[in-house]
């Protein structure tokens, strides 16, 4: 079972679009497929029509279970979505509190490790939408994923971000004593602005052989797709960002 | 002539953005003890106990026995940044009025020898140790010498200090405890004392001998 994580520090990079999207191809291709919520946001809770206030099982009883010393039990806490092949580990508000309760116990940053591991039988790949802060959710995303994703826009302030998250990465990397490979996403790309294409030029300069070599464009595809509650690859095989995440991919699982 | 799109080097940090070296380190310990504790494996997960489980020299909140009814602790400064450190493993505090007696060879974090009260005690770089050689910028030790020492309480070493700042109690709770289990890394790194935004250090742990074997405040 392959896990990825997607997660930036910076919000409104598109993470829940590429959680979403990558998660829609994967199941078209046959992989059966597990999105996981790591946002108090909802966002991808959302998409799929559940409450975010009203979820009852998802992430948060994970912890809660953690807390308790219960044996990993997620197959109670995962939803099968509408769509075939794409389940949900859905977020309840309520994981914001979190960082409260459990952010200082000893662990709790191997609780969707854990978890994760106990359905490795039943999921192909995993996408994990990790929320935008450092606390203990993006610590559990960072910590059980095989690659992260970093999604960023083609502008002068995401660059500045990045720089905060890869150290945010290398801090984990260190505790953890193990590599996390990465993969910088450009994404939101509007090729008529000349800021876009001087960002994307510095940010290949500054992290050559990490940055994707295309892009995902500006695609009001996607927005139309989110809207409809249907993934973008079920809604819109053919948009201009569904086929750039699909070559994405490709890329990804051919570095394996 | 057009301006430039991005400012590149031109584009100055204000000097009060910038964090000082010392504050950068201590964000950082706060980081390793934040990220140490969330890590760290814990002993499989049962779902229920048939009987009690035998005790263990740490509780399952990962607060060491020593510190469960609460401990007189000594805040201190080491080029910069400040650390605690729990009274009983000091036995005193004496002021560095000679720097200690250097030995040919020796380590860097080993500053020299010091007769004091019929005992000879080795004299340990405390900068060098928690912070490391490489980010002690350029100050020159000989010439802005330690003005202190904490003896430690096996009696073998003192760990040189700039100031002494004060003493008080703190309560286990005051404290972000970091399991030695997490504790590979800078295994002297006791927890966190949000309070003071400092380290909870075990100074027995840090002498570069001692590590190697048994000591320090858990066992």
């Amino acid at each position: 079972m392959k896990i990825w994580s997607v997660s930036n520090q910076k919000g409104g990079v598109g993470k829940t679009t590429t959680v979403i999207t990558l998660g829609s191809l994967l199941s078209g291709w046959g992989f059966r497929t597990l999105l996981v919520d790591m946002d108090p946001h909802g966002s991808l809770t959302s998409y799929f029509r559940l409450n975010p206030d009203e979820v009852q099982a998802g992430v948060y009883n994970l912890f809660q279970d953690a807390m308790a010393r219960k044996k990993p039990n997620p197959e109670a806490y995962i939803f099968k979505t509408a769509f075939e092949g794409i389940a949900l580990l859905p977020a309840a508000t309520a994981i914001a509190t979190l960082d409260r309760q459990a952010g200082t116990l000893e662990g709790m940053g191997l609780v969707l490790a854990n978890n994760l591991a106990a359905v490795a039988n039943e999921f192909d790949h995993v996408l994990i939408d990790s929320p935008p802060m450092l606390g203990v959710l993006m610590v559990n995303a960072l910590a059980a994923c095989d690659r992260l994703i970093i999604p960023v826009l083609s502008e002068f302030l995401a660059l500045q971000g990045l720089d905060r998250m890869l150290r945010t990465l290398q801090m984990i990397r260190k505790s953890r004593k193990s590599d996390i490979h990465y993969t910088i996403l450009p994404t939101l790309f509007d090729r008529r602005t000349r800021e876009a294409q001087e960002s994307l030029r510095l940010l290949r300069e500054k992290y050559p052989h990490k940055v994707w070599d295309g892009v995902i464009p500006v695609d009001t595809k996607l927005r139309d797709a989110s809207r409809a509650g249907i993934p973008p690859a079920q809604y819109a095989p053919e948009a201009r960002a569904v086929t750039a995440y699909a070559r994405f991919l490709e890329t990804l699982l051919h570095d394996g | 002539m057009a301006k430039p799109l991005f400012p590149g080097n031109s584009f100055r940090v204000p000097a009060a953005a910038l964090l000082a070296p010392d504050a950068a380190f201590q964000q950082e310990l706060a980081l390793d003890a934040y990220l140490g504790a969330l890590l760290s494996s814990v002993p499989d997960i049962v779902e229920t106990a048939s009987e009690p489980p035998p005790a263990a020299p740490l509780a399952e909140d990962g607060v060491p026995a020593w510190a469960r009814a609460g401990f007189q602790t000594l805040f201190f400064k080491v080029h910069g940044v400040v650390l605690a450190t729990p009274l009983l493993a000091i036995r005193r505090i004496q002021d560095l009025s000679a720097p200690p007696r250097a030995l040919p060879g020796r380590p860097s974090w080993l500053l020299g020898l010091l007769e004091t009260q019929g005992e000879t005690i080795g004299i340990l770089h405390t900068a060098e140790l928690v912070i490391g050689r490489e980010r002690l910028g350029g100050r020159d030790f000989a010439e802005r010498p330690y003005r202190h020492i904490l003896y430690s309480l096996q009696g073998r070493y003192g760990f040189a200090c700039d100031e002494v700042l004060d003493m008080g109690k703190l309560h286990p709770a005051e404290v972000s405890w970091r399991s030695p289990a997490s504790a590979s890394r800078r295994p002297w790194l006791a927890g966190m004392v949000p309070r003071r935004l400092c380290a909870l250090v075990d100074l027995e742990r840090l002498a570069p001998l001692i590590r190697r074997g048994k000591g320090g405040l858990t066992t």
